[in-house]
């Protein structure tokens, strides 16, 4: 961090930021804002980095002209110093749902594909979203006329932009009366009429899927904590089945193995609880079931349990994330082989961890079973 | 002329079929359910494995098979001939010779008493001892009289009970080609913990655990999850 906090040494008005997630209205402002500082200053220096050496190397090349940063998935470094330094910062607020999208359209991701990366995005930004000195910025749903736009970016920068300035800057646009920032986006970013359109092509169950995820990740796009972020049975893997999801019931009749991994989503670093919930039937022959919570190669934590032969059960451990840059892993391994039994896997629900001791396998409102033990791995 | 077609059972009768068999035990800190409505089926000539860890009710089931044991509830058809468990001490008298007792198996299953005592004789390789009382014999001796008698019953279907390591390495392997070479025409139901044996003489599997049992066809996958039960 010394090292990136001494790599700008000009401070206020020398350094802009534009920041979001992967999305057409962001990548929009982020060319608007170059343009808005190239009208006012003349030449500027653009640097995209994510990560706090790519930014210390970018940096060395620096002229004397204002440095326009822009990322998308801020490092804990670049976000600490953008914050620090009081950088003046418009972080563009996107609808989950919207980055989703756009991360289909734009690079061709499947669905889960593009929920991880949407993920890693709005928990990298939410690191600077609740941060007094950052502007945050929500298009969608305002119908901004372009020049309504251009002012909210320039008060947002602390600069004044002259009516020659603006018109220079909204000249190209000219052709699209009357300049709504929601039609030029349309228009003029790549693959945003095509993720804007790509909604109506998923099916049923990914659209609810998508909004399921969407409403845990979606207060943090809004720079508010989430309360509880829910993970959907249908994001996680089938260990049986590596490429599909784990969608509808398996059954656990084999050796011991992962029946459920995933969902490889980002978590703000922390202190958490995740709550697998699942359903089990058929197993009258007493198998045992593990959940194991990983980030990376790392073991967060570890519970075990018997497992009950029939009805709706969770499970509770709790974990802490260091850094957000890690996907998290929940895992659901039988632990021995079994002759029988269908195992499906609900949801996984993670909260803040508010400390209290708990039993890991609960049934809901019934309390707690026999034969459980957690733990969880010193930071 | 009228031609009627015959109609085959849904069992053929000759074959061992276990159905719904339950066995509960009590016991001072009450009922123990040790097998808990297992279902399989042998046909002539077929090769079941039975695997599952201690506890898992294995002997229970081949003392059921072998009539030793009744069945809580549950049928049991024997529709070709069994051999009692081999390894099972029991069907012999210890105060008995071993002379004694093949006559005595020979009258119970009406074979010529001289034919079985050379068969048995001649297999078990015990010579004058036979004419001991089996309490004096030791236990690889004992093995050898059982083996020798199980063999020389012309059995359809033979019970084993993880006794394939009978006596000293010739033995073994004279066991070996009396038992899976001249009679692989045979049903066996064998009960062991070898997966080589397993995977050598078995075609299918009858998987226990903890008093579940369930019959895979896929004698591999069934031995992957024996490994990690």
């Amino acid at each position: 961090m010394t090292d990136v906090a001494a790599s700008l040494p000009g401070g206020f008005p020398s350094y802009y930021c534009f920041c979001g997630p992967p999305s057409a209205r962001a990548i929009f402002v982020s060319r608007l804002g170059i343009d808005l500082l190239r009208a006012v200053f003349g030449n500027v220096q653009l640097v995209y980095a994510n990560k706090a050496k790519d930014l210390v190397g970018q940096l060395r090349e620096q002229s004397s002209s204002p440095v326009l940063l822009y990322f998308d998935f801020p490092d804990p470094v670049i976000a600490r110093v953008v914050v620090e330094k009081g950088i003046p910062t418009v972080l563009v607020s996107e609808p989950f749902e919207d980055i989703v999208l756009y991360s289909m359209a734009a690079w061709g991701m499947d669905l889960h594909a593009a929920i991880r990366f949407a993920t890693h995005s709005v928990v990298a930004l939410h690191q600077i979203g609740r941060s007094r000195t950052i502007n945050s910025l929500q298009l969608q749903g305002r119908d901004l006329a372009l020049t309504e736009l251009v002012n909210l970016l320039a008060l947002s920068l602390g600069i004044e932009v002259s009516t020659e300035a603006l018109q220079r800057l909204i000249a190209p646009y000219d052709n699209h009366q009357p300049h709504r920032v929601d039609e030029i986006v349309r228009r003029r970013i790549e693959h945003a009429e095509a993720s804007f359109d790509l909604r109506s092509k998923l099916s049923s169950d990914e659209r609810q899927l998508l909004a399921e995820i969407a409403s845990s990740y979606q207060p943090m796009t809004e720079g508010r904590q989430p309360e509880k972020i829910s993970w959907p049975g249908g994001i996680c893997l089938n260990g049986d089945r590596r490429d599909a999801s784990m969608s509808g019931s398996v059954d656990m009749t084999g050796p011991a193995r992962i029946l459920s991994f995933g969902p490889y989503l980002h978590l703000p670093a922390g202190r958490w609880a995740a709550d697998m919930r699942f359903f089990v039937s058929g197993n009258w022959s007493r198998n045992m079931i593990m959940m194991e919570v990983t980030a990376g190669s790392r073991v967060l934590a570890v519970g075990q349990s018997d497992l009950p032969a029939v009805g709706a059960f969770s499970m509770r451990i709790p974990f802490s994330v260091e850094e957000h840059e890690t996907p998290v892993e929940v895992r659901s391994v039988l632990r021995n082989g079994a002759i029988e039994g269908d195992f499906r896997l609900l949801e996984i629900v993670v909260t803040p961890d508010d400390g209290q001791i708990r039993r890991p396998l609960q049934r809901p409102g019934q309390g707690s079973l026999p034969g459980q033990k957690t733990s969880q791995s010193s930071p | 002329m009228t031609l009627v077609q015959s109609v085959p059972d849904l069992v053929p009768s000759r074959s061992i079929a276990l159905r719904n068999i339950v066995k509960v035990y009590h016991t001072p800190i009450g009922p123990k359910t040790v097998l808990d409505d297992v279902s399989f089926q042998v046909m002539p000539g077929e090769k079941l494995a039975v695997l599952g860890q201690n506890g898992a009710g294995k002997s229970t089931l081949v003392k059921i098979i072998g009539g030793v044991e009744q069945p809580t509830s549950g049928t049991v058809d024997i529709g070709m001939s069994m051999s009692w468990p081999l390894g099972f001490s029991g069907g012999v008298s210890a105060n008995m010779t071993g002379f004694d007792n093949i006559r005595f198996i020979a009258r119970i299953y009406d074979k010529p008493i001289r034919d079985l005592i050379d068969q048995v004789d001649d297999f078990a390789e015990l010579g004058k001892d036979l004419y001991l009382p089996v309490r004096l014999y030791s236990s690889g001796m004992r093995a050898r009289l059982l083996f020798a008698l199980t063999l020389a019953i012309d059995f359809d279907c033979f019970l084993i009970d993880e006794v394939l390591a009978v006596g000293d390495q010739r033995f073994q392997r004279k066991c070996h080609e009396a038992l899976f070479v001249e009679r692989k025409h045979c049903a066996m139901i064998l009960v062991s913990h070898s997966v080589p044996a397993i995977r050598e003489y078995c075609d299918r599997a009858l998987v226990l655990k903890n008093g579940r049992g369930k019959v895979f066809e896929d004698l591999d996958f069934a031995i992957s999850i024996y490994a990690s039960l």
